[in-house]
């Protein structure tokens, strides 16, 4: 397998390691947080400025003096210079060059916090079976969760739209509609490729501009009508980041702050909206406000520094073996190794099969592996022992793109399934060299795919033109003969000529298209010739026949035939328009990006830490605070999603004991639930397969037979989920006894199907 | 890239305006249609009454600067017909939604946000009106109030994580693009501002002849995009550029992941057509076993498995085809020869799945023989809704398997 990975990397790639660690000098000064408030005459005034001189509140004095230029700047920005309607939150980013700082803005108007436990119909889920969850997700058009979760993001308006006649799209954007062009059913792709896709439906523009309703509505009718005082002041909260100075020595710093920055900021944009939402429901609190905002402030700070200068897993196992070709066996053999000497001593009964209980909880629930092993039909090579990129992630990001950072954090926190529940993954112990070991097993199975960033192409698109007189092409910008590149131009003129048929005598467009050429060689002066040439096209044009096509369709791209055919229906559709050739794009260099992969994966830290997918850390002290960013992210995830539940797995080598944290959306009461982790025999079956195998096969065979282990995992989960479908009623002691199915299996196989292809109905 | 890119202006007459767009359409043939649909009558001349229709009011109150399609002309577009994509460039949108989202988005860039040294970009938006990416630039044009005219790149999206994950991107671009203008705006400038100082009393209007109206009331000419720049290619190139943007914007960030073996035959792409979402199939083993009693499905397996010639046949396509996908996935990838469809039989060293027809002849030596098993799948009482969806499997409680038992 891993050989042959290496044989299809088609594309280049520098294996550089700067990006991959951002530089750790970043100190919580240079945060810089104020907050402004506009009252219902327009008036704005500083509330709070944690800046060099130290924090600043209205009340340490006369305000009026102390404001200098700089704050007034910062004012002018947040706000903007003409006051715009605020329906909603506003965010803003703005860059300021000197000195180099980076601002982030939030102007919202004051709300009362919707009372999550004022919903009594919601119901907690934890009183459903997995297995009556699994039964609605199978089916994912009409599962309940599915369907709301496309109507809240917009995906599908039906009722606001169907009305609509003036609008271009507006027909279209029915259930069907939006359905009919997908490259293929999407029922029969695994729960990360669905994903994408919805993402891509739901940020898509075709169909005219519509935003979620629900949303709004939510807004409109939250019980604060009655508050006009509220809801008529207006807050602005900036994030300034002091970058350094912009000297030649800091360039690096800066570039890769901003680097950090710009890649993670739905990371960053979460942590705002939480002090945001503190500022939110404190603001009547007048006594307590500045005591309480203080202490916000001073954890945001902490938790962006953290976020930037954590210790990053050196080598997370699974990225590079994506990733680096050349080292591959190493990898593979010290991992195989790890794995068996872990196993050999931690999955004892004294240690509670510490190892297997640990891979159970994170298989179950940092579900991207599932499509790593998942059969995928478009792939085209049936050899077993391969493994190949994906195609059919390839072919939807070609025709219908989504964002691929957003994918990776998703696939990270294991929000793979119909709906979505993240989860987080905490080793906690004394013994640093044995976390570091599990860090470094996990690292092979919490699995994401590598992003590259092509950071190289240009596209020289004006100089070229006047220079050469040719279209852009940024693959022409390589040296070819200049008449070549009159002959892109002219062929375009070709296609307007074909395209506008003016009943007249037949004249062979290729001709004029040559005479053409000709004439813009000869002609030097570019503005006068733009003149002349289009006299020409014109001239050209009202000469041209419809009749005549056969000739000029010998001159048209190396199409074939088939495409010709098309061509004709398509050119009468798009009739009026005038057809430009395709801008090519370049080769593309492909870079590791600076990315979620392996920015999250961190190594044994000093403290507890938010955010990240997988940690180290050495005292389990910090139980109240991960509850309260389990919460958090239950409330306002950096996924832009909504989240079902939240999951922490806290690994304790200490103790020996493993558990999950779960805070749950539907939860009525807001709390974190605490579960006990059983191993599943599947994955006890495969860790002692491997760790046996290996006294006599080397690992590279090991680590294909866990492969195939994994794959046998996903594969029953697949006849389980079809099992379930096809009989409904069926109980739960009836299908382990009919399937043959370990019951302690079951929750790992209800996880991974649905993480699997749904079934389609 | 879910976007749609925009050239904003700064009217000394009207204000904020669009004046070009440029959007992404997947399905090629879908977006023609959809926009005819909108055109009923498919004549030229309609497309100009719809214009004034359709935008009457900012027909009314526009001018040369606020212009960018010749007059005529519906657009311009490109076609990517590999991915299936069109990029359509216009003077502003058909849909209202998009219309009313990218004017607030040009009135707030042009007018609302500030940019720390004017020029430059910044992101700004909410959830209600989508996300916009704005790059402000200046264009010299000697007929303009201060000598000078505002323009922006606006970026707009829904996908507000993507437009701030590509901040770099868009910046770096742009910024060549914007500059790349500026030099030639100050090229004609300059040579404009020669021709003003040797003629005072001139105006550089009337030195450009037809190109530049005036326009009453003010005195002045508005002068559009091209004549500030004197390239009256410069829509055809936005164009380009634009789509580029769109197109390489959704390259810039590529993921790479792996993906399990194939369980699938002879290197094939899965044929979409076989992809049965309306014509009655099987989905599963499971639902084919359903319709045969369990002793023969279990016979039929063993067959399957032993490598013996399996022969469906049936009036359904559909069923045949479905089932030998089914029947086909109990064996190794290597081990399969399948004949889908075909109008007499075929011999077993030609392949061991067939499907043929239900009133097709099986030669007497097969039907004596142990190596082969036959399965008929017969439609109660002849009555299969080709229209019905899967559901109507059910009505196929019927199929005659014909072979020996083990």
């Amino acid at each position: 397998m891993l050989s042959k990975i290496a044989a299809t990397l088609s594309f280049s790639h520098k294996e550089e390691q700067d990006v991959i660690l951002p530089s750790p000098p970043f100190d919580e000064k240079q945060i810089r947080i104020l907050i402004f408030q506009e009252d219902h005459h327009g008036q704005k005034s500083l509330l709070l400025d944690t800046g060099k001189n130290g924090r600043r509140f209205p009340s340490d004095g006369n305000q009026g003096n102390q404001i200098n230029s700089d704050i007034k700047m910062f004012k002018e920005i947040m706000f903007g210079s003409v006051a715009v309607k605020i329906d909603k939150t506003t965010v803003k980013v703005h860059e300021i060059r000197i000195p180099p700082q980076l601002l982030v803005t939030k102007v919202f108007t004051l709300d009362r916090i919707d009372n999550k436990a004022d919903d009594t119909s919601s119901k907690s889920s934890y009183a459903r079976s997995s297995l009556d969850e699994l039964r609605v997700s199978s089916r994912p058009l009409t599962s309940k969760s599915m369907s709301t979760s496309i109507l809240r993001q917009g995906l599908i308006n039906i009722p606001a739209r169907t009305g609509r006649r003036d609008s271009g799209f507006g027909e279209s954007s029915s259930l069907k509609g939006s359905y009919l062009f997908y490259p293929q059913s999407p029922a029969t792709f695994h729960g990360s490729y669905q994903r994408r896709l919805f993402r891509n439906k739901s940020t898509s523009l075709e169909f005219g501009f519509s935003e979620d309703n629900s949303q709004i509505q939510e807004a409109e009718n939250s019980p604060n009508c009655s508050n006009t005082r509220r809801r008529k002041l207006k807050l602005a909260v900036g994030i300034i980041f002091n970058l350094w100075d912009d000297s030649k020595e800091n360039a690096c710093k800066i570039k890769s702050f901003k680097r950090f920055f710009f890649s993670h900021f739905m990371v960053l944009e979460s942590h705002i909206n939480r002090l945001k939402e503190i500022i939110n429901r404190n603001f009547d609190d007048k006594s307590n406000f500045y005591a309480i905002i203080t202490e916000a402030v001073t954890k945001f700070k902490n938790t962006v520094c953290q976020l930037y200068s954590a210790i990053r897993m050196p080598e997370p196992v699974w990225l590079n073996l994506l990733a680096m070709n050349n080292q591959r066996d190493e990898i593979c053999s010290r991992f195989v190794d790890t794995l068996v000497q872990m196993v050999e001593r931690f999955n004892e009964p004294k240690y509670n099969f510490f190892i297997s209980k640990l891979i159970t909880a994170v298989l179950r629930h940092h579900l991207a592996w599932v499509s790593t092993v998942a059969p995928d039909e478009k792939s085209p090579y049936p050899s077993y022992y391969d493994k190949r990129f994906s195609v059919s992630l390839n072919e939807l990001a070609r025709s219908l793109p989504y964002n691929p950072v957003w994918a990776q954090l998703g696939d990270l926190y294991g929000s793979v399934g119909s709906d979505t529940r993240i989860c987080r993954t905490i080793v906690v112990g004394k013994n640093a060299p044995v976390v570091r070991n599990i860090l470094y097993l996990l690292s092979y199975f919490i699995r994401c795919s590598e992003i590259y960033e092509d950071d190289e192409i240009t596209i020289e698109w004006l100089n070229e033109i006047d220079d050469e007189r040719t279209l852009i092409d940024a693959e022409c910008k390589e040296k070819k003969a200049p008449l070549l590149k009159l002959r892109a131009y002219s062929e375009n003129c070709i296609h307007e000529i074909v395209k506008n048929p003016v009943k007249e005598k037949p004249l062979n467009a290729a001709d004029a298209a040559i005479e053409l050429a000709e004439k813009m060689i000869a002609a030097n002066s570019t503005i006068v010739e733009d003149t002349e040439f289009e006299k020409i096209t014109g001239r050209a044009r009202c000469q041209s026949a419809g009749g005549d096509t056969s000739s000029s369709k010998d001159s048209q791209d190396n199409s074939s035939l088939e495409g010709a055919e098309s061509d004709e229906d398509v050119d009468a559709l798009y009739d009026g328009f005038k057809e430009i050739p395709l801008p090519k794009c370049s080769e593309t260099h492909f870079h590791h990006s600076f990315n979620f992969g392996r920015s999250f994966l961190a190594d044994y830290n000093d403290e507890y830490m938010p955010d990240f997918v997988l940690h180290g850390t050495p005292a389990m002290n910090f139980k109240e605070k991960m509850i309260d960013d389990l919460k958090h992210s239950v409330e306002c995830s950096a996924l832009d999603e909504e989240i079902a539940e939240s999951v922490c797995i806290v690994a304790d080598t200490d103790t020996w004991s493993c558990e999950m944290y779960i805070a749950n959306n539907n939860d009525a009461r807001n709390e974190v639930a605490r579960k006990e982790i059983s191993a599943s025999p599947l994955v006890s079956a495969m860790l002692n397969s491997v760790k046996n195998l290996r006294k006599l096969f080397p690992p590279y065979f090991c680590m294909m037979h866990l492969e195939d282990c994994l794959s046998e995992i996903f594969l029953k989960s697949t006849v389980l989920s079809q099992y379930i479908t096809a009989n409904a009623s069926i109980k739960e002691e009836q299908i382990s006894r009919h399937l043959g199915f370990d019951k302690a299996d079951l929750p790992l196989l209800y996880a991974v199907a649905k993480a699997g292809p749904q079934m389609a109905f | 890239m879910n976007a749609v890119v925009a050239l904003c202006h700064f009217c000394e007459v009207h204000g904020p305006k669009i004046i070009f767009y440029t959007q992404v359409f997947h399905d090629i043939d879908r977006y023609a249609k959809q926009h005819q649909a909108t055109t009923p009558n498919g004549d030229n001349h309609d497309n100009e009454s719809k214009a004034s229709s359709n935008s009457s009011s900012s027909k009314v109150d526009s001018c040369d600067a606020c212009g960018s399609i010749p007059v005529g002309q519906r657009g311009l577009v490109s076609f990517d017909k590999s991915a299936d994509i069109v990029y359509v460039s216009r003077h502003d949108p058909d849909s209202p939604e998009l219309y009313t989202a990218l004017r607030h988005a040009c009135i707030r860039s042009l007018s609302c946000e500030i940019c720390p040294g004017r020029e430059g970009p910044v992101i700004f938006g909410d959830s209600f009106k989508g996300y916009v990416f704005s790059y402000t630039f200046s264009l010299k044009d000697v007929e303009a109030r201060g000598q000078q005219k505002w323009y922006s790149i606006i970026i707009v999206s829904k996908d507000k994580i993507f437009l701030i994950n590509s901040w770099n991107f868009f910046t770096s671009h742009i910024q060549k693009v914007t500059s790349d203008l500026q030099s030639k705006a100050l090229k004609v400038y300059e040579s404009e501002k020669k021709q003003v100082k040797r003629n005072p009393y001139r105006t550089i209007a009337l030195d450009l002849g037809p190109l530049s109206r005036k326009r009453s009331g003010t005195g002045r000419a508005t002068r559009s995009l091209t004549d500030i720049l004197k390239d009256s290619d410069i829509f055809t190139r936005l164009h380009s550029y634009f789509t580029w943007m769109l197109k390489e914007g959704a390259r810039h960030f590529t993921e790479r992941s792996l993906e399990g073996p194939s369980l699938n035959f002879d290197n094939n792409f899965i044929d979409i057509d076989k992809k049965y979402t309306i014509d009655a199939h099987f989905d599963s083993i499971l639902q084919l076993s359903q319709t045969m009693n369990r002793e023969d499905f279990l016979t039929l397996c063993q067959h399957v498995i032993l490598g013996n010639q399996i022969i469906i046949r049936s009036s359904v396509d559909s069923l045949v085809s479905s089932a030998i996908d089914i029947l086909q996935s109990l064996l190794p990838s290597d081990c399969c020869k399948v004949i889908y469809k075909n109008t007499e039989y075929q011999d077993s060293w030609k392949c061991n799945f067939l499907g043929l027809n239900l009133c097709t002849e099986i030669p007497q030596h097969v039907l004596a023989s142990d190596l082969y098993a036959l399965l008929d799948i017969i439609p109660l009482a002849h009555q299969v809704d080709n229209s019905a969806k899967s559901g109507s499997i059910c009505y196929l409680r019927i199929a005659t398997l014909i072979c020996n038992r083990y």
